[in-house]
């Protein structure tokens, strides 16, 4: 019986009433400690001969004081939001240039150079707000700069006019991504720089949202090991009108950052004063509304919230599936003073899918049905407190609770007229009942995952001469569990799952886990000369998980992003890092493995009370994946950023992903035995009564193979590629901007588990007895699936300020799309007998011709490999045109159409004849309207 | 007034367009000549034989062959045929035919060509003939396709295959085997690259007890589970008195009957089915093997070109009985011919279901051809299953019509 932590439910109650103090708590300490600070801060500053930068930031056009604004000054990594007056204070900042960033919701970035010569700086800055009226709009994703870690920047006015329902939508303006038709009746993860959908993959991209990672720990599936279980998080759910700006790391992220493998979404939502806004999009596969508006509440500081529902039903001619988003979030933003500064959002999501039967079909009752609540609250501070080895101080509250109900009603088939009904749970001899037809059957799954999330941070810099260091350490703690019932019939009789991957579970015998990580970043710049300048961000991240059991994990994971000035105009970039995901509670603690046969199967036809039907259920606990490790992540990256004449520019990077260490169901073998028994032993029928079994005379004793249902770190994952994104300048005559990105990527997968399979060729009685002689064992790592593509995409951004309007054209071009599964020939080189035990197998026994292991012949066991020649699909295109219209200063509306010359050609690959429709069901199009009140 | 005279102009175009068609672009009957050739080191039987045309659209003609095997049809509509000849000779005129000495009994001669386009430049065929000993106990129905049961969920439990004895003699199946070809979805072998081996996927050997001597009319009744099936599923069969069961105890098989004898199983492809792995969409080709050889000593091989996958036996093809092949009906209305398994001289045409995925209660049996005096059924056998199979679901086991 496993411990029920206790830290579980105590942590539940208390800390709802933990930060409703702390946000009591901390505003009077914080303005008490202002004052102090103010005086101390000026004494240290003159001391130490650092100055202040004083900068009040004001609204373009009415001149309006903008209240907390988020400002920073870079690299130093120095940290200050706007109060009440609009006015921002840096202390202490040393004599240089530095870049000020001011960024504010529904305001364009602000960047200004700033100089400190020996003097206190004091500015008025005008922010504009961002409108198709200005110079510069950005609808597609922005590259980051060399030196970070690689990603896309995508902000709100790219969102706007993607017309995005989710993060999901979202995805696809990063280089490699397809275009993508919105569907919300399906659930989606985050693939990052992969060409299949892996379950690793999926489970090592990590979502932060403002600054707590979306936990996907303690997530459960049903049963062992499922390498098409839904694992990632789910995309879908994150309402896209909710969101300010979403950054796609997806070379090696920040030491700040773990927990992850293939990549990290940074989701940053909106905060801060804006007017009342509603949006409505409709398109024929759903529509999405939401209403959002940012109040100012005085020395209360600023409230938001935002109301979104979406409702989609996919391809609109079928009325059998359905998804309904209702979420709703609400945020808190307070400067007690100027030097802290905290927001505090907590967001309600409700996602409710369903399918079921055509409304025109006979109704016989069957639907699926899942709901997914989530209610989380995430809580940001950041204190400025100008000390030489402390800057500022950030901290990160986050608490998640989820509740997914999925119910089923089916009629459970019974094609052979004979369904046990096993529900044991231990191991032994059954007398089951059995169906003899198809019956009505419902049930479901719940499960409750829940996350806390707690970080501290800490950033200074260090300036000697022409190089600056800015700092980042910190640590943070994750506890996940799941209070969950797991998998429940409502009538045990009568199962939904009545085999033997069908045992309940309940979530809650398992086990929370703990994570703690601590982190340590340096960003390093060294201005060499007018010209030359080093980027360095080096940093370590320390990981571990279940500390101090004996299934803990620890992982040391070192990164480093540099890039060189070379000359004026190029940049050389270049990156390492090892990032690791921690297996989780489903893959760290699975399902015990049931495996049952049939022990005794009497069933005359003329004595309906002798029927006897017996089985033998073998119970195999993993308790806990021992040797399982992170799953971890290398990743290698070079590349070169050009600046161009005419503002153009011109990225193009390299990369290589490995991760060796992947999750995946082991190949681990145990032997039992189990009785036959029938009328010759065992079994006296007696005429009108009950068949009498004995248990102590079998007909049979079988000696049977059974995999235990351990999860191990045999998947092999390899992806590797070339991303292009040239920005081409703009055409000042025609006001139209050209974007091409593109990516050649090639995913590889294999597995380095054992490979044991039944020989064949063994004698027919073994297949009546249900048993195999033994396993046969052939070489790891030799059968490999390999895909590979090159894609382009050329967006055209037609931006006229004049017309307040943006109109975009995306060709996607895929030129090269391959696919190519080996299977190389192989020779057995071992076998497991029934005692487990491992013998090899060699040359010589391979080249005798008449060898024979258990009475098979060995020389049937050689394979000759299979000559699968790869599969090339044709060059296929699609273009999509999207508008976007400012309706003066109350609204807009945009409009879209993907494949809008409805390109869906029938063509054959290069392995068959057989036409296929390319780009089929790409056709879509939709419309929004918006207004700002 | 403008629109009468756009009307005028369209139409006097298009009979302009129209009176320049040419008469010979116009469907024309055609004459069409088909030489029925002997098997070889058979001679003087040519002469005298029936051969029909069938085309899918529905024509359908027969003509005589002359002394030498020639068969004039006139009057026929291009179209694409079905070709088919066949007819019977005493194992007194094989002796003579073929100077050979063979036991008593009936021979027939059949021959068969599938989808021939024939059109004013293609009308002359040659229909080459194989010579089999007409056999007493032939394959007669075969329950592959399952049903849906009373909830309307797939059922297949009720699947069987009955064979019938059509001579005038006992005959004991004892010994004798019933085999399951392969089904992959591409053939693992190609007929038209060897005439001597079938590739089977499970051999089930008739055992000794039971009801294995046959009478004259008499059937043998083979199932996976001599159950009462239309308790479960009304469209099936109650086989509480079939004659043999292929039985299992593997968790996903049917109910097996204490009381009825089982089938002995000497192969299978599939190390967890050891009962009768009918394929529901088909293709499900069956034959009866008589031998001496053990079939469990026969070569298990890969699909031909593949060296992975599911192993076959490769079967010496001169040891079928009785075979019929039956293909997987397309979605498309139409069968795969190039999916056949069996040579023309086992079977030169090939039945099927008219459903893709089965499920659909319909079975494949073989026609009556007469009655004798007694009220005896006569089955229909030419080695021709396109001509002596049909399917239905309005029949029952036992029942010929």
């Amino acid at each position: 019986m496993l411990m029920k932590t206790p830290f579980r439910s105590s942590a539940f109650h208390i800390l709802p009433v933990l930060f409703c103090l702390l946000a009591v708590v901390t505003t009077p300490i914080a303005q008490a400690q202002d004052h102090h600070e103010r005086r101390e801060v000026k004494r240290i500053a003159a001391r130490k001969g650092g100055k202040s930068i004083t900068l009040t930031l004001i609204d373009h056009g009415d001149h309006e004081p903008l209240i907390m604004a988020n400002c920073q000054l870079k690299p130093l990594g120095a940290y200050a939001a706007t109060g009440l007056d609009g006015v921002a204070a840096f202390e202490n900042i040393p004599n240089g240039e530095w870049t000020l960033e001011v960024t504010y919701v529904g305001y364009e970035t602000l960047t200004r150079t700033i100089v400190v010569a020996g003097e206190d700086v004091q500015l008025t800055l005008g922010m504009k707000p961002q409108t198709l009226a200005l110079r510069d709009v950005e609808v597609v994703a922005k590259q980051s700069a060399a030196g970070e870690a690689t990603a896309s920047v995508i902000g709100r006015q790219a969102i706007d006019h993607l017309q995005a329902f989710s993060l999901d939508d979202i995805m696809q303006l990063v280089p490699g991504a397809d275009m993508k038709v919105t569907d919300l009746t399906s659930q989606s993860n985050v693939q990052i720089r992969t060409l299949v959908n892996d379950n690793t993959n999926a489970f090592g991209a990590s979502i932060v949202m403002d600054g707590v990672p979306m936990s996907n720990n303690g997530a459960m599936t049903q049963g062992g090991f499922s390498s098409t279980a839904f694992v990632g998080t789910d995309t879908r759910q994150i309402s896209a009108d909710d969101i300010e700006s979403v950054e796609v790391v997806r070379g090696i992220p920040s030491a700040e950052y773990g927990d992850l493998t293939s990549g990290l979404v940074v989701v940053h939502s909106k905060v801060g004063v804006t007017p009342w806004q509603l949006k409505a999009k409709i398109n024929p596969s759903g529509q999405n509304y939401s209403v959002g508006k940012g109040f100012h509440t005085g020395s209360w500081g600023t409230v938001n919230f935002n109301l979104d529902y979406a409702q989609a039903w996919g391809d609109p001619r079928q009325k059998t599936r359905s998804f309904d988003r209702y979420s709703g979030s609400i945020g808190w933003s307070i400067d007690p003073s100027r030097r802290f500064n905290m927001t505090t959002k907590v967001r309600f999501n409700l996602g409710k899918d369903w399918n079921g039967n055509d409304p025109d079909a006979i109704d016989d009752g069957t639907y699926s049905s899942a709901k997914n609540q989530t209610l989380s609250l995430t809580h940001n501070g950041k204190w400025s407190l100008g000390k030489p080895f402390s800057r500022s101080l950030t901290y990160t509250i986050g608490l998640s609770l989820n509740r997914m109900k999925s119910r089923q009603s089916a009629i459970v088939p019974n094609p052979s007229g004979l369904l046990p009904i096993l529900t044991s749970r231990e191991t032994g001899y059954f007398a089951v009942p059995w169906m003899t037809s198809s019956y009505a059957a419902s049930g479901g799954t719940t499960s409750t995952p829940g996350n806390i999330f707690l970080k501290v941070g800490n950033d200074f810099f260090i300036k000697a001469g022409p190089t600056r260091q800015r700092f980042k350490l910190g640590a943070d703690y994750h506890y996940d569990w799941n209070n969950g019932i797991g998998y429940y019939n409502d009538d045990e009789r009568q199962p939904l799952r009545p085999n033997s991957s069908g045992r309940p579970r309940s979530f809650k015998e398992i086990p929370g886990v703990h994570q703690f990580n601590a982190f340590v970043e340096d960003n390093f710049t060294w201005q060499i000369n007018q010209v030359n300048k080093l980027k360095v961000q080096a940093g370590l991240r320390f990981t571990s998980f279940q500390m101090f059991k004996d299934e803990a994990t620890y992982a040391l994971s070192p990164r480093i992003n540099s890039s060189f000035t070379i000359a004026p105009w190029l940049d050389l970039r270049a990156g390492f890092g090892l990032n690791a995901k921690t297996p989780g509670m489903d893959y760290l603690y699975p399902d015990k493995k049931y495996t049952d046969r049939v022990t005794a199967n009497y069933l005359p036809q003329d004595n309906p009370a002798g029927q006897l039907l017996v089985y033998h259920t073998n119970v195999y606990e993993v308790a806990r994946t021992e040797g399982l490790k992170n799953a971890t992540n290398y990743k290698t990256e070079v590349g070169l950023d050009i600046k161009l004449p005419g503002e153009r520019r011109m990225s193009i990077l390299a990369y290589y992903d490995k991760t060796p260490t992947g999750f995946s169901a082991a190949t681990e073998y145990t032997t039992y035995t189990a009785n036959f028994y029938d009328t010759s032993a065992g079994l006296t029928p007696v005429s009108g009564a009950a068949t009498l079994i004995d248990y102590n005379q079998p007909a049979r004793i079988d000696t049977v193979f059974a995999t235990t249902g351990k999860v191990g770190n045999h998947s092999v994952s390899v992806n590797k590629g070339i991303e292009l994104d040239w920005d081409l300048g703009k055409i000042q005559p025609l006001q139209t901007s050209v974007y091409l990105t593109g990516a050649y990527m090639e995913s590889k997968r294999w597995s380095k588990d054992m490979n044991a399979t039944n020989p064949t060729g063994y004698p027919a009685s073994y297949a009546q007895a249900n048993t195999v002689p033994f396993k046969i064992v052939y070489p790891s790592e030799m059968n490999s699936s390999t895909y590979r593509k090159f894609s382009t995409m050329l967006r055209i951004v037609t931006h006229i300020p004049a017309l307040k309007m943006v109109a975009s054209f995306s060709g996607q071009a895929i030129f090269y799309n391959y696919t190519h599964s080996e299977v190389p020939a192989m020779d057995p080189i071992g076998w497991i007998d029934t005692d487990l035990s491992y013998h090899e197998i060699t040359p010589a026994m391979l080249a005798d011709e008449g060898y024979t292991i258990r009475g098979v012949s060995l020389q049937q066991q050689r394979r000759k490999g299979t000559e699968n020649e790869p599969t090339k699909s044709p060059v296929t295109w699609l273009v999509s045109g999207r508008l976007t219209k400012e309706l003066g200063r109350i609204g807009g509306f945009s409009f879209y159409a993907n494949n809008l010359l409805y390109h869906e050609p029938w063509k054959s690959t290069s392995r068959s004849n057989t036409l296929t429709q390319q780009n089929a069901g790409s056709f879509s199009f939709g419309v929004e309207l918006y207004f700002n009140l | 007034m403008k629109s009468f005279l756009t009307t005028s102009l369209v139409f006097i175009t298009a009979l302009g367009l129209s009176s320049c068609l040419s008469s010979d672009d116009q469907t024309q009957p055609i004459t069409v000549y088909v030489n029925v050739e002997n098997p070889s080191g058979l001679t003087g039987v040519t002469g005298g034989q029936t051969v029909t045309l069938i085309s899918s659209t529905g024509y359908n003609y027969t003509a005589t062959s002359d002394a030498d095997g020639l068969a004039t049809f006139t009057n026929v509509i291009p179209d694409i045929y079905n070709v088919s000849a066949s007819w019977s000779i005493t194992s007194d005129q094989y002796m003579e035919a073929t100077g050979e000495t063979v036991q008593h009994g009936t021979y027939v001669l059949s021959g068969a060509l599938a989808n021939q386009v024939l059109t004013l430049d293609a009308t002359r065929l040659s229909l080459s003939t194989n010579c089999a000993r007409k056999q007493s106990v032939l394959i007669s129905k075969v329950y592959y396709a399952g049903c849906k049961d009373n909830n309307n969920k797939n059922y297949l439990a009720g699947r069987f295959v009955e064979l019938y004895n059509n001579g005038d003699e006992a005959i004991d199946v004892a010994g004798m085997y019933l085999c399951l070809m392969e089904s992959n979805s591409t053939p693992a072998y190609i007929i038209a690259t060897q005439s001597d081996y079938i590739y089977i996927k499970q051999v089930f050997q008739f055992p000794d007890e039971g009801h294995h001597v046959l009478q004259p009319g008499e059937y043998i009744l083979v199932t996976n589970s001599a159950v009462n099936h239309t308790e479960n599923a009304s469209a099936d069969f109650d086989e509480r008195n079939a004659d043999f069961e292929c039985k299992s105890n593997a968790s996903n098989a049917p109910a097996n009957n204490p009381a009825t004898p089982a089938m002995k199983l000497i192969w299978t492809a599939y190390n967890t089915i050891p009962n009768m792995n009918l394929v529901q969409g088909g293709p499900c080709g069956i034959a009866l093997v008589e031998t001496d050889e053990d079939p469990a000593q026969w070569e298990p091989v890969y699909a031909d070109g593949k060296s992975s996958g599911v192993q076959q036996l490769k079967a010496p093809a001169k040891f079928v009985v009785d075979g019929v092949d039956i293909l997987r009906y397309r979605s498309d209305g139409t069968v795969d011919v190039s999916t056949k398994r069996f040579y023309d001289y086992i079977d030169a045409g090939y039945t099927h279901i008219n459903a893709v995925n089965g499920y659909n209660g319909e079975v494949v049996y073989r026609i009556l051809e007469s009655r004798t005096d007694d009220g005896r059924a006569l089955l229909k056998d030419t080695n021709y299953s396109l001509d002596d199979w049909a399917c239905t679901t309005d029949i029952n086991i036992g029942e010929y019509k």
